[in-house]
């Protein structure tokens, strides 16, 4: 019981703790910016992780839950239509799962190479059609709403105490106000820990096992009697709704929606974020959609080159740790590479971890640094272009202290990886009849 | 009485159509000829024959997996000829894999909780938590307890040692009470022990079950079935019991390792 209750009270905190220590700014955007990335990946991981189905259009269900929660945040702002802005995710989340019915019905039919085709066509021709209908889509520049608007019904109200309509509007959401980003900050916490624990709460279902299944071999799922087909879509629509929903939180949050939110960028960020943090565990994309999000936000603000890091993180992930970023620091302690360490003295364990985080710091350092001299090089106004230029010997200094550090940090960590001991193999594979 | 399955004049071809039938200018493999076999409820039936006689083909398409060219298949009375996998599966007939097919990031218990699941109507459900389901659960252990596995009910399928796994992969195929049961080589690739263990098992689980099983290993189809069938390239050339099957001289020309085998 404590086992499964001490990460989610640890998550709860997390969602909480931003919204409780900061009144607005950068911080509460971020943060804002995380959950919504959060409910997107673990959206994704139902398809990925737990059914084997590699989408390229997921941004499909997100988006356009985003644009039905914009539509009806419009209508709410205009007084035509009482409903709760604190509920409209439950509008787009309808949304994401009437579209997913409707496209899974199609893309259901396979799994493997062909479900990710077909997802990469449906993503860019919703994309390509969003164009093709501004008055829905709205163009190049979207549509935009505001969330505040049903607070403007509210003073309206307050004001002329007859107009009975205006009051309706009013006492329809619930006293919510939503004018301020810490007010939408602990709208998104709630609605991220709620869709969490309900896809959690999926995994342990019948249909939830049964997804694991059609993962594992979907020719013998259907030996037992179990339609792959029909398990595949059934996930489609929950994931699909769970996308909608996200979808609708970042209508609220930026209050604006454009074709951006389908492409099939949207998607792939949503397949680094899962793939950084790991799909084999609950939390794997929980962690991912931080790390992505920290780097988006947080990194952008320092560096214009901040898709760099995250195409670096997503490759030296797949390479060196293709279970994510979680089953690193699960497995730690068994890793090969720190193996090294066993059978040394105290000291001399201590020195040689010392020297590994120095190795992977002067790796990164050098690494970060090649980057930003490129970057300075290529004559991009920012920071560290102008830090660069104070060098003696100009920018190219820079570039030739970067690559030594970062060969330096390289050849200090296989020097460390030649010296650890070889260890047993973990599990010895089962044995095969010939 | 009602045959439990019966193949119905099934003709099979490989390859692709270029004209009409086997004439010049198509490529086309013909494995199975017009084959007919009646198996009876309860009766437990080993179809035996050289490799490549069309024995898997058959297995194949009485599970749905494959289409035959021509003919049908009719389980129970009912035809269910080109009907799509899990439908045959639902209505009573379960098969195991030559090659041991399973789930194997599930556990040995989520395995055999997955072929319960398929054969209940509530299979797909998402409002109610599959642990909360004991009947699931109990059926699954049970089965479990049956194939010797109850000791690994924790362990990934896929690290299970080998004659475990063949072991599973007759509890997956059981799991869900089917009446009629395929099975296809489950002593392949065992040491004596292990088939003689295997052997019994089946015996014992395929109690009140109809079995048709294709097997290489004379010990076994000899120690197990009741009456044996002879596929020779692609048709049926002798159905008999055992002591028949190891009289007739046309089964010992394409068969030659029939005649030394003890019952």
């Amino acid at each position: 019981m404590m086992r499964t209750l001490t990460p989610w009270l640890l998550f709860a905190a997390l969602l909480a703790a931003p919204p409780l220590l900061f009144d607005g700014g950068f911080v509460l955007t971020l943060a804002s910016q995380a959950g919504i990335a959060i409910i997107l990946a673990l959206s994704y991981n139902m398809l990925f992780g737990q059914t084997g189905l590699l989408s390229f259009g997921h941004a499909v269900y997100s988006g356009l839950g985003a644009y039905a929660a914009i539509h009806a945040l419009k209508l709410i702002g205009a007084g035509s239509l009482p409903f709760p802005v604190a509920f409209l995710p439950l509008v787009g989340g309808a949304a994401g799962a009437l579209v997913a019915m409707l496209l899974g019905y199609i893309s259901s039919r396979r799994g493997g190479l062909t479900f990710a085709m077909i997802s990469l066509g449906i993503g860019e021709m919703v994309h390509a059609a969003a164009a093709l209908f501004p008055t829905l889509f709205g163009g190049e520049s979207g549509i935009t709403a505001d969330r505040a608007g049903a607070l403007v019904i509210k003073i309206v109200a307050a004001n002329a105490a007859a107009d009975a309509t205006a009051a309706t509007f009013a006492a329809a959401q619930l006293g919510f106000d939503f004018s301020s980003a810490r007010a939408v900050c602990w709208l998104i916490a709630a609605w991220t820990l709620a869709s969490a624990i309900a896809m959690y709460a999926f995994t342990r279902t019948p249909l939830g096992r049964l997804a694991n299944a059609v993962r594992d071999n979907p020719e013998r799922a259907a030996q037992v009697g179990i339609d792959p087909r029909r398990v595949r879509w059934l996930v489609m629509i929950a994931a699909g709704a769970f996308a909608g929903i996200a979808g609708s939180l970042s209508a609220i949050l930026f209050e604006i929606v454009s074709a951006e939110n389908l492409s099939v960028l949207a998607s792939t960020a949503m397949l680094f974020a899962t793939f950084i943090g790991g799909s084999g565990a609950f939390f794997g994309p929980v962690l991912g959609a931080i790390a992505h999000t920290l780097m988006s936000g947080a990194v952008a603000a320092v560096t214009p080159a901040w898709p760099i890091y995250v195409g670096a993180l997503f490759i030296v992930v797949v390479l060196k740790a293709p279970g994510g970023l979680l089953s690193l620091s699960a497995s730690m302690p068994e890793d090969t590479r720190l193996s090294g360490l066993y059978g040394q003295s105290p000291g001399a364990a201590m020195a040689l971890a010392a020297i590994a985080i120095l190795a992977i710091l002067a790796m990164l350092t050098g690494f970060i640094g090649l980057v930003e001299s490129a970057y300075a090089l290529a004559g991009s106004p920012g920071g560290a272009a102008n830090w660069l230029a104070t060098l003696p010997g100009g920018r190219a200094t820079g570039v030739v202290l970067a690559g030594v550090l970062f060969i330096a940090g390289r050849e200090t960590w296989n020097w460390l990886a030649a010296r650890r001991p070889a260890l047993p193999k973990a599990a010895a594979a089962p044995e095969r009849a010939p | 009485m009602i045959a439990a399955l019966e193949f119905r004049g099934i003709s099979h071809q490989f390859g692709h159509r270029f004209g009409r039938g086997l004439g010049p200018g198509s490529d086309m493999r013909e494995v199975l000829r017009a084959f007919d076999l009646v198996i009876t409820p309860g009766e437990r039936h080993a179809l035996i024959g050289p490799n490549g006689a069309g024995k898997s083909t058959l297995f194949n398409i009485a599970c749905g997996a494959l289409r035959p060219s021509a003919g049908r298949v009719i389980l129970d009375g009912a035809d269910i000829t080109g009907l799509a996998p899990f439908e045959i599966s639902r209505r009573g007939l379960a098969r195991s894999q030559q090659v041991t097919s399973l789930f194997p990031h599930l556990s040995v218990r989520d395995n055999l909780r997955c072929a319960v699941l398929g054969a209940r109507p509530d299979r797909y459900a998402f409002w109610r938590a599959l642990e909360g389901m004991a009947d699931v659960r109990a059926r699954a252990e049970a089965m479990a307890e049956a194939v010797g596995l109850a000791a690994q009910l924790d362990r990934s399928a896929g690290e299970l040692p080998y004659a475990a796994q063949r072991g599973l992969e007759i509890g997956v195929a059981l799991a869900g009470d089917a009446k009629v049961i395929l099975l296809d080589e489950p002593t392949a690739g065992m040491s004596q022990d292990e088939s003689r263990a295997m052997v019994a098992l089946i015996r014992r689980l395929t109690e009140g079950r109809t079995l048709l099983l294709v097997e290489h290993d004379m010990d076994v189809v000899f120690g197990l079935a009741d009456r044996v069938s002879v596929l020779a390239g692609g048709a049926l050339i002798a159905t008999g019991t055992p002591e028949d099957i190891r009289r007739n001289p046309q089964v010992r020309e394409v068969y030659p390792t029939a005649e030394n085998a003890d019952a």
